[in-house]
């Protein structure tokens, strides 16, 4: 008896670590889900590879359930833009790798990574943030340092060339003065 | 020997002036004047009878543009009045002498550093050059400059 008081405990409190740790989790759903997006996919390029973890617990049925998977990454507005699902069989607990590929022509926003799950035991669902920006924006802050410093350069030039001027200016001037003074 | 400091009193220094202007007889000189304007110089020259007409008076104190065969160089650009001294010594042909007055007085625009490095670099070019270098500064001022600028001199001469 105090062994099942024990497991019951322990199950109760895993569940709200579980519910703590994730990043979106709804309730009154038959599955807590969990996405697992590493930093390094958090901002991402069009064009890349955004891999995460999804994480699924169903702590309320021990029998093994099919169930789909459909991850997609939308908008602000809700549009998918990217979309892929599989199927696959889920008792207590499972965790999958998924990635979905940020089409080319992708605007730089914020986006999110959802994940919707389907089973007979009804629907789940989670999300993330990712922000998508362009590869001009990463470079933005590089082309401004350079252009400071082209810029700098070039000042450094006008400076050194008004110098050289004057310069060739006055010796010009001094030849002009010893070549008269002397001619007479 | 190119190149000579004299150093002096200062009611002496106009004296000393002349007279060794005055033994660089049929010879072109360039005039670096620091401690009076061109005009009053070649005033005092004229009086002791120096001919000025062999002279190319670079004025340092006035910058008023008078005659067009002087120039104004302020004693603070050392850069410009360098780059005029040895385009005068480039350009002059024949037997060359240059004499600076009050070398010292570049103290008041300049660090001791800028004026030391300064006059290396006009003695130097004017040894190359086989011109004659006589500078001039009172003794009482600049002691710290005169003793960083001596050995750049091949005679140091105290009166």
């Amino acid at each position: 008896m105090n062994n099942k008081i024990y497991l019951a405990a322990l199950i109760a409190i895993s569940s709200i670590i579980f519910l703590q740790s994730s990043i979106a989790v709804h309730a009154a759903q038959p599955f807590n889900i969990e996405i697992d997006l590493p930093g390094s996919y958090q901002n991402v390029n069009p064009g890349t590879d955004v891999w995460f973890t999804i994480k699924l617990l169903n702590l309320d049925n021990l029998q093994r359930v099919d169930v789909t998977l459909n991850y997609d990454i939308r908008d602000s507005n809700g549009n998918s833009i990217i979309h892929n699902s599989k199927t696959v069989a889920i008792e207590t607990q499972a965790s999958f790798v998924a990635d979905l590929t940020v089409p080319d022509n992708t605007a730089p926003g914020e986006y999110s990574v959802n994940v919707d799950v389907n089973s007979s035991l009804g629907e789940s669902y989670a999300k993330t943030e990712l922000n998508i920006s362009h590869p001009e924006d990463d470079l933005a802050i590089y082309y401004i340092a350079a252009g400071i410093i082209v810029l700098i350069l070039l000042i450094l030039l006008a400076v050194k060339s008004r110098t050289l001027i004057e310069k060739i200016k006055l010796k010009m001037k001094i030849g002009r003065i010893v070549s008269k003074k002397l001619k007479k | 020997m190119t190149s000579q400091l004299t150093i002096t009193a200062v009611e002496k220094l106009q004296s000393e002036i002349t007279l060794k202007t005055k033994t660089f007889k049929n010879k072109i000189g360039i005039y670096v004047s620091l401690n009076k304007t061109q005009k009053s110089t070649e005033e005092l020259l004229q009086k002791s009878g120096v001919d000025t007409s062999r002279l190319f008076f670079i004025d340092c104190v006035s910058k008023e543009k008078v005659r067009d065969d002087v120039l104004h160089i302020s004693p603070e650009n050392l850069d410009m009045l360098s780059t005029a001294i040895q385009a005068f010594i480039k350009d002059i042909p024949g037997e060359r002498f240059m004499i600076i007055d009050a070398l010292s007085t570049l103290l008041i625009y300049n660090n001791e550093n800028k004026v030391a490095k300064f006059v290396q670099e006009i003695t130097e070019y004017a040894s190359q050059n086989d011109v004659y270098v006589v500078a001039f500064s009172p003794k009482t001022q600049g002691e710290e400059l005169l003793n960083k600028i001596f050995n750049f001199f091949d005679k140091v001469e105290k009166k």
